[in-house]
């Protein structure tokens, strides 16, 4: 990454508008170029003064209370062992099968990649828009879908419950992830979606579902041979940021 | 120059108070972090307040700001940045994170902000000059071309991610990154500017 793309990052992650996989992007490549860490300073100091350029407001009173009793018992973190970033340290989830366990999952996954192909991949016009209120992102989206000339649609079963369909168009470069009856997880659980390349499962962050476990999101566009997957993880998505069980969908743009 | 009832000085020779108290709460002084508390909390519930606009709500993710100040202080570097920066960029991120996990759950309120940016008509902007009131980074705000405005704002207060605000805007994804990119850049320089 040249240091103008990594401007590029910079601004959006100052923001907070990178997606998970590119926030990965940005990490290692900060790890990779020290120098850049003043870019960065100087971009969530400016993201900083837009928030405090808007009027001040008194919190309740109790919360400071609460806030005050909370931290008596709570402990202190160590300071960061190098004077990185205030990013997650997860810059170490591409080393290659640090345990035999990994790569026996891993090989599930290149597997279950392969399989892919076999999935039900039909094209069909959007019965959805009735579901969902105007200026929703995904909503927007999905009209635009609608109306391009080369939208496509593949679905797949999602494991022991409902069923999903990715929509897409080459040409807007668009891609919408519609998941219906997610199967029931735990309170400390969430889902997380995945893109698989070249049977590598990357995170693209926690799928967050409504009260009936439909999940609607933007997504990347899966190119020839990549997928993309659902997992059931850990409250706030897999920490290691590789997937800790089989996929509940698998669903590719085919 | 007087900000949140504290005089900085123009030069920045003195450090502002609340990068004292900072330092002083990351080897454990509790007092050290009420007085960050009482600094700095008004500034940080405005920010989460203005992005998640539920009250209930933004009193929860407040507690998680101030908690995970508490927990990771050693993390604050003075070299890098103030505490104020430092505290806001825990602010926005937890905020961020909180309506995207609440706006898929209710498929979708937006804020009102976003709402009025997101629909491109005529007037819009007044509103959202008096939503977005004060100070002198939004003043660099007023002074950004259009087409960045409305991407910075979409994503700084409307916690939208560049790809949701390709969509919005209907523009291609490298043109927002571009706007967000030079919009920061300017920004940055008007803040500097009257700095």
């Amino acid at each position: 990454m040249n240091e103008q793309d990594f401007r590029a990052l910079s601004a959006l992650h100052a923001l907070h508008a990178l997606s998970p996989d590119e926030e990965r992007d940005f990490s290692a490549a900060l790890a990779a170029h020290p120098q850049w860490q003043a870019i960065v300073d100087e971009d969530l100091a400016t993201a900083a003064a837009l928030g405090t350029g808007i009027p001040a407001v008194a919190p309740p009173a109790t919360a400071r209370r609460s806030i005050l009793d909370a931290i008596e018992q709570l402990p202190q973190f160590d300071a960061p062992a190098f004077g990185a970033s205030a990013v997650p340290a997860e810059l170490d989830q591409n080393d290659d099968d640090s345990t035999p366990a990994i790569a026996g999952r891993r090989r599930g996954w290149l597997a279950l990649a392969a399989s892919v192909a076999v999935l039900l991949a039909v094209s069909l016009s959007f019965p959805l828009a009735s579901l969902l209120t105007p200026q929703d992102p995904v909503t927007v989206a999905l009209a635009q879908l609608e109306s391009a000339p080369d939208a496509h649609s593949s679905t797949a079963d999602i494991v022991g419950a409902g069923e999903a369909t990715l929509h897409w168009s080459p040409s807007l470069g668009q891609a919408v992830l519609v998941a219906d009856g997610l199967p029931e997880i735990h309170q400390d659980q969430d889902y997380e979606l995945w893109v698989i390349r070249n049977g590598e499962p990357s995170s693209l962050g926690v799928l967050h579902a409504d009260s009936n476990r439909n999940a609607q999101t933007l997504t990347e566009m899966p190119g020839a041979g990549e997928a993309l997957a659902v997992t059931i993880e850990q409250h706030g998505g897999s920490p290691s940021g590789a997937p800790t069980s089989d996929p509940i969908l698998v669903v590719s743009a085919a | 120059m007087v900000i949140d009832g504290i005089d900085i000085p123009e030069d920045g020779a003195t450090a502002d108070p609340a990068d004292a108290a900072l330092a002083r709460a990351a080897s454990g002084d509790r007092r050290a972090f009420a007085e960050l508390y009482d600094l700095l909390s008004a500034r940080v519930f405005g920010l989460i307040t203005r992005v998640l606009v539920d009250h209930a709500q933004s009193e929860e993710v407040l507690q998680e700001v101030f908690l995970e100040a508490w927990q990771s202080a050693n993390a604050f570097d003075a070299r890098r940045g103030t505490a104020r920066t430092w505290l806001l960029t825990i602010a926005h991120r937890r905020a961020v994170d909180r309506v995207r996990a609440s706006q898929a759950a209710h498929r979708r309120d937006l804020t009102a902000g976003a709402r009025e940016l997101a629909v491109q008509s005529p007037g819009v902007d007044d509103e959202v000059a008096v939503l977005i009131d004060g100070g002198r980074a939004v003043r660099g705000l007023d002074l950004l071309p259009e087409p960045q405005r409305r991407a910075i704002v979409l994503a700084y207060f409307g916690g939208y991610s560049h790809r949701e605000i390709a969509v919005l805007l209907d523009t291609p994804l490298g043109t927002v990154k571009t706007r967000i990119r030079d919009g920061l850049t300017r920004l940055r320089t008007v803040v500097e500017g009257t700095r």
